[in-house]
C-alpha cells in the first residue's frame, strides 16, 4: 500500500512540475487579456449610423463587445482573447456600414499581427 | 410649390420658431420638470428609437438598447412591456420600427436581425418574416413600417435603399427605389432646380401613409420627404439640406395627423417640423439640449387622433409629449409626478 501511495505522490508531483514548466515556457496571461481597438469613423453621428456599424462589427470573427460614442465618432471594439484580428476585417465592417475608416488605435501593444 | 418653400424658408429665417400661434395647439411650453435618464426600469428608456400610437391612445415605444417594446397611456403611465435580447421568437436585437394594423396587432422591425415580427396588442408573438439579403422579401436593416387603409405593409429597407410592400402575413408584393445620393449643395439649392433622384433613396428610414394611401418616405440622407402612390409611383418631394425652416439635416421620423399635416423629425437640427399636406412648411420647434422641449436626436415622431405629438428623444432617453401647450416627460417619471 505504501508503495502505491509513494508512486501516486511521485506522479502528482511530476504533473505539477510539468504544468509549472510549460506555464513558464508558454505564458498565456497576455493572450487571455481581451484585445481592444478604438476606431475613428467619419460620419458616425446618428442611431441609424451607429446601429448599422454595430451590426457589421458584430460579424467580425472574434468580436466580443462594442461601445459606440457618436459624439466622438468612435467605436471601442473588444475582441475575444487569442483570436487573430485583421484590420482588413474592421475596414470591411466599417465600409459595409456605409462609412470611411479614419483610423484604428489598438489599446494593447502585444496584439497578434 | 418650390417658390412657396423658398418663400417660407426665408420667412422661417426670421419668424418660425414655435407652433403655438398656429391653428392647432402644439407648443414647447413645458409643465413638468423631469429630466431623461438612461435606465431599464419600467418607464425608463435606453435609446428610444421608434414610436407609434393607436386609435385607443396607447403609445408603443421601441426601447432599442433595452431590447423591448413598452406601452403607455396618453399621460405616460406605463402599461406593459415585452421582449428581451435574442434572436428567438418575440426577442429583439435592435427594435427599430413600429406599426399597428386595423386589428391592433403590432409589427416590429429589427435593424440587426433583418426581420419583421408580429404581435397582438398584449405582446403575444404571432409570427415573423424576413432575413438578411437583397432579394425581394429580404432586408438589410429594416426601419420604418407603415400600414395603409387596405392593410398593406410598407417597410423602409434602409441599407438596401428601397421600400418594400407586403401583405399582412408578410407576402412580398412590391419594391421600389435604389441607392442614389444627392450632393449637399444640390440638395441645399433645391429651390433653384430639381435635385433629381426621384424615386430613389439615400438611407430611407421612416415612412407614413395618409388617409388617401399616399406613401411618405423620409429619405433621410437625401434630406427630404418623397411621396409615392400605393404602387410606388413617384408623386412629389419636399425638403432639402439646410438649417432653415422646411429644410433638414437628416429627416427621420414622420407621421400624419387627421388633417393631413405632416410632422417630420429633423435629426441634426434637433427639431420637429410641421408641413401642410402639400409639403409647405407651417412651423417648427425644438433645438439641441436636454431641457424640456429640446432634443438630442429626435429619432421618431407620432401624432394621435387628438393631435398630441409624441417624440422619441433618442439621445436624452426619453419621450416627450406635446399636448395642448404642455410638455410631458416620461423617462424615470414616478407615478406621483404623473398624477
Amino acid at each position: 500500500m505504501n508503495g502505491i501511495l509513494i508512486m501516486k505522490t511521485k506522479v502528482s508531483l511530476l504533473l505539477v512540475l510539468s504544468l509549472m514548466f510549460f506555464t513558464f515556457l508558454f505564458p498565456v496571461g497576455a493572450e487571455e487579456q481581451n484585445q481592444k481597438a478604438i476606431i475613428k469613423v467619419e460620419g458616425l453621428y446618428c442611431p441609424f449610423c451607429s446601429y448599422g456599424l454595430e451590426k457589421q462589427v458584430k460579424k467580425i470573427k472574434g468580436f466580443q463587445s462594442v461601445q459606440i460614442n457618436i459624439k466622438e465618432g468612435t467605436a471601442e471594439i473588444e475582441f475575444k482573447p487569442g483570436v487573430k484580428i485583421q484590420e482588413k476585417a474592421i475596414l470591411t465592417a466599417v465600409e459595409d456600414a456605409g462609412f470611411d475608416l479614419d483610423g484604428v488605435q489598438w489599446l494593447k501593444e502585444d496584439r497578434e499581427k | 410649390m418650390k417658390s412657396s418653400i423658398f418663400y417660407m424658408t426665408l420667412v422661417g429665417l426670421f419668424y418660425l420658431n414655435a407652433c403655438a400661434h398656429q391653428s392647432f395647439k402644439t407648443s414647447t411650453t413645458p409643465v413638468i420638470e423631469i429630466g431623461g435618464s438612461k435606465g431599464n426600469a419600467q418607464g425608463s428608456f435606453n435609446e428610444p428609437f421608434a414610436i407609434t400610437v393607436g386609435n385607443d391612445g396607447v403609445v408603443y415605444v421601441a426601447d432599442a438598447r433595452n431590447y423591448r417594446v413598452q406601452t403607455f397611456d396618453r399621460l405616460g403611465k406605463f402599461l406593459i412591456q415585452w421582449g428581451r435580447q435574442g434572436a428567438g421568437p418575440g426577442e429583439f436585437e435592435r427594435p427599430s420600427g413600429l406599426a399597428l394594423d386595423s386589428k391592433g396587432n403590432v409589427y416590429v422591425s429589427d435593424y440587426e436581425l433583418d426581420r419583421i415580427q408580429k404581435f397582438d396588442s398584449t405582446g403575444k408573438y404571432l409570427g415573423q418574416w424576413g432575413k438578411s439579403g437583397k432579394k425581394p422579401g429580404q432586408f438589410n436593416s429594416p426601419t420604418g413600417i407603415a400600414i395603409d387603409s387596405k392593410d398593406r405593409i410598407y417597410v423602409t429597407d434602409t441599407y438596401n435603399h428601397r421600400v418594400q410592400k407586403f401583405s399582412l402575413h408578410g407576402k412580398f408584393l412590391k419594391e421600389w427605389g435604389r441607392y442614389q445620393p444627392i450632393g449637399v449643395v444640390r440638395s441645399f439649392l433645391n429651390f433653384l432646380w430639381n435635385p433629381g433622384a426621384e424615386g430613389n433613396f439615400n438611407y430611407p428610414t421612416r415612412i407614413a401613409i395618409n388617409s388617401d394611401n399616399v406613401v411618405h418616405v423620409s429619405d433621410s440622407y437625401n434630406n427630404r420627404v418623397q411621396r409615392f402612390s400605393a404602387d410606388g409611383a413617384y408623386l412629389s418631394q419636399f425638403g432639402g439640406a439646410g438649417y432653415f425652416g422646411g429644410s433638414f439635416r437628416v429627416s427621420s421620423g414622420i407621421d400624419i395627423d387627421k388633417q393631413g399635416r405632416l410632422f417630420v423629425a429633423d435629426y441634426y437640427n434637433n427639431r420637429i417640423q410641421v408641413f401642410s399636406p402639400d409639403g409647405d412648411i407651417l412651423c417648427y420647434w425644438g433645438k439641441q439640449g436636454n431641457e424640456k422641449g429640446f432634443f438630442e436626436g429626435p429619432a421618431d415622431v407620432a401624432v394621435d387622433s387628438e393631435g398630441n405629438v409624441y417624440v422619441a428623444d433618442w439621445g436624452n432617453h426619453r419621450v416627450q409629449v406635446f399636448k395642448n401647450m404642455k410638455v410631458l416627460f416620461w423617462s424615470a417619471m414616478s407615478d406621483a409626478n404623473r398624477s
